[in-house]
């Protein structure tokens, strides 16, 4: 599969070459393992979930017929895919903050430890406010745009939202200074 | 407590997307390649029209069924019918030979 411009929009052709299959999942991996891994909250299945939807693209390539529209694919599977995983293996967010490297950071920096916190307070979230918040926050999408994608009404998908931000307010990672979290270890 | 915009910038700055610890490229066409090719899927309508198609055979089936007992319960109504004016008849002859007797006995 490839990416072909004609006439100024970018079209998706079939030709089952793997160099540039191998490109185009090279392109948009960040996307998708990101979407996965926050989602289920572990990087070995979000790699797995990755993999599938890749695999899905490579049988369902010829239905895409722009970027445009590889990116909304790509969103609407991962999602749908790590949401069905999580259903139905009961994940429980494997965050290891362990693996967090040492806070070497200039002041500016953002806390690698608060910042994973704050993914783990994402991951603990309901499924539904969760979605809805990676949607938001990793995709940068309007609520219309993800109420499109997840096929439910944009009201819906406020109020998610607003639930999800409410949750995550009362987070201890929002309620302490940045740094204190640090002699907290 | 953070304020709205912070706690979306730190949610943004937390969720940002980020590759996988090793590129997915080529495990992805391995794993394509490792999966038995499928046999060509058949079309809906296809199972669609077999499905029709035992649907209707049942259905003729039963209402043949159905037609060859009612002929069965008729034929056999017709023969009781027949045993009956056939027991009917004998009891009639029976009845008048013995009042015809009973008539000559009064005579004498």
């Amino acid at each position: 599969m490839s990416c072909v411009v004609t006439e100024g929009r970018v079209r998706l052709a079939i030709t089952l070459d793997p160099d540039a299959f191998a490109e185009l999942v090279r392109q948009h991996q960040a996307l998708v393992f990101s979407l996965a891994r926050h989602i289920l909250g572990q990087a070995e299945e979000a790699e797995e979930v990755a993999q599938e939807v890749f695999c899905k693209l490579y049988q369902h390539g010829a239905e895409i017929n722009s970027e445009q529209h590889l990116v909304f694919w790509l969103r609407q599977v991962a999602t749908r895919q790590a949401v069905d995983r999580w259903r139905r293996q009961r994940l429980r967010p494997r965050l290891g903050l362990e693996q967090v490297p040492e806070p070497a950071v200039a002041p500016s920096e953002p806390d690698p430890w608060r910042q994973e916190r704050l993914r783990r307070a994402v991951a603990a979230l309901p499924l539904e406010q969760r979605v809805a918040i990676v949607l938001r926050y990793q995709e940068e999408l309007e609520p219309r745009e993800i109420a499109r994608l997840l096929g439910v009404s944009v009201h819906t998908i406020k109020s998610r939202l607003q639930r999800g931000l409410q949750a995550l307010r009362s987070d201890p990672v929002f309620c302490q200074p940045e740094g204190e979290g640090l002699l907290a270890r | 407590m953070k304020s709205g915009a912070e706690i979306e910038a730190a949610l943004r700055s937390a969720l940002r997307r980020q590759p996988p610890a090793a590129e997915l490229g080529p495990r992805v066409l391995a794993r394509i390649n490792a999966e038995p090719a499928r046999p060509p899927r058949r079309p809906r309508w296809l199972a669609a029209a077999v499905a029709a198609c035992l649907l209707l055979v049942s259905l003729a089936g039963v209402a043949r069924w159905r037609q060859q007992a009612e002929a069965r319960r008729q034929a056999t109504a017709r023969a009781d019918a027949r045993q009956l004016a056939f027991a009917l008849r004998v009891a009639a002859t029976d009845l008048d030979r013995v009042r015809r007797q009973i008539a000559r006995s009064a005579a004498r």
